[in-house]
């Protein structure tokens, strides 16, 4: 298994958990203090889950590379693999992206705004990872 | 070379060797795009700036120019589209050349726009990360809202660009 | 910016007249491409996918490095 792939599923791991936990936050704190959910501060732990994920992240990726160290670590494929894999999760993000300039013309609160880009961001390193496994299995289109 | 017959219109006749040709669909498609993302978000923030030097920021009416913008640059390119084609296959029925099979779409069109994805979707991340830190820095929607739509903008017009250059300059898988 | 230059050069043209005159019009229509897409190949402006090039060189029934040549160059 590539540094890659081991990565790969490292980082969907790490995702889940920090985009469970960042809405664990979220519920926890609109049940305990009685507010809608909108109102909860939802600054403090978005900005967690993107650091110590990112942080967590990037911690495997040495990891990783670092046992392999001496191996040629990325070739032609693994970069072909890891850009069409991008694009295909950028393409998810984009949809979100879309989702929250309409909410923002209907002046939709700011809480749904930033919650549906980083959930439909999560969505799409998840189709990133589906595609970049796939990708060293099955082949590449 | 022969003479008299190359004065137009001509009749139609299967193309010679290096006998020029119109642009293709796909590279037209291209130019329409660079044009209705341009022209269209031009006159957004040709409406939206002196509105944010003269407003206070969250009385800045940006919406409607804003859902205008999107739409003119839909009915732009599809108009766009449509005048292109047209263009295209009258331009080669004056030269005699078949329409249908000069302004088709091959295997080298889908490569090309494949390219030109993997070399511009960074634009879309961008977009979707920096809204998320300015909605966390809290900052009028204005700004949110402009910024995901001229950022998006940039990244459909430098697809555009790097699928032109490919037709034009050369491109190598 | 200039597209990567390759070291890929071909002879189609070369044994398009050798094939008694194949027009381009002709081989892009055996290819199913248009004529656009093998005036650029036979130009270098575009370079073919791997399966392309051997349809390629089997309407000429030819080796595939009878069609295409890798030249030399300085090392990537």
């Amino acid at each position: 298994m590539t540094v890659t792939e081991r990565t790969t599923i490292v980082g969907t791991i790490l995702g889940l958990v920090t985009f469970l936990a960042f809405w664990t936050v979220i519920i926890v704190r609109a049940v305990t203090d009685d507010v809608p959910l909108q109102d909860v501060e939802w600054q403090g732990p978005m900005l967690t889950a993107i650091l110590v994920g990112g942080a967590l992240y990037a911690l495997s990726y040495g990891i990783f590379a670092w046992q392999a160290r001496g191996t040629r670590r990325s070739d032609e494929r693994d970069y072909e693999i890891q850009r069409y894999a991008e694009s295909a999760g950028a393409g998810v993000a984009g949809l979100g992206s879309l989702a929250a300039l309409i909410m923002l013309t209907l002046d939709v609160d700011t809480f749904w705004v930033a919650t549906t880009l980083f959930t439909v961001g999560y969505l799409a390193s998840l189709v990133n990872s589906g595609v970049t496994i796939a990708a060293y299995r099955q082949g590449m289109p | 070379m022969n003479g008299s017959e190359h004065k137009l219109p001509r009749e139609p006749h299967r193309p010679a060797d290096d006998e020029p040709t119109v642009m293709g669909m796909d590279e037209r498609a291209a130019w329409v795009q660079i044009f209705a993302f341009a022209i269209t978000t031009g006159a957004y923030l040709a409406v939206v700036i002196p509105r944010v030097l003269n407003d206070p920021i969250d009385e800045v009416e940006w919406v409607v120019p804003l859902l205008w913008a999107m739409g003119l640059s839909i009915v732009a390119t599809i108009l766009g589209s449509i005048f292109a084609g047209i263009g295209g296959a009258i331009h080669l029925t004056i030269r005699g050349l078949d329409p249908d099979s000069e302004l088709a779409s091959d295997s080298r069109d889908k490569a090309i726009a494949r390219h030109a994805r993997l070399r511009t979707y960074w634009a879309t991340p961008v977009v979707a990360l920096g809204a998320l830190i300015l909605a966390m820095l809290d900052v009028d929607t204005f700004w949110i809202g402009s910024f995901i739509y001229v950022v998006t903008s940039i990244g459909a017009i430098a697809d555009a660009v790097v699928r032109i250059r490919a037709y034009r300059r050369g491109f190598v898988g | 910016m200039t597209p990567k230059p390759t070291r890929v050069t071909n002879r189609i043209r070369a044994l398009r007249t050798e094939r008694g005159d194949l027009t381009q019009a002709d081989l892009a229509e055996q290819l199913g491409v248009t004529r656009q897409t093998v005036i650029a190949i036979e130009q270098g402006k575009y370079s073919p996918s791997l399966e392309m090039a051997f349809q390629i060189a089997r309407v000429f029934d030819v080796p595939l490095d009878d069609v295409f040549h890798y030249g030399e160059g300085d090392a990537n």
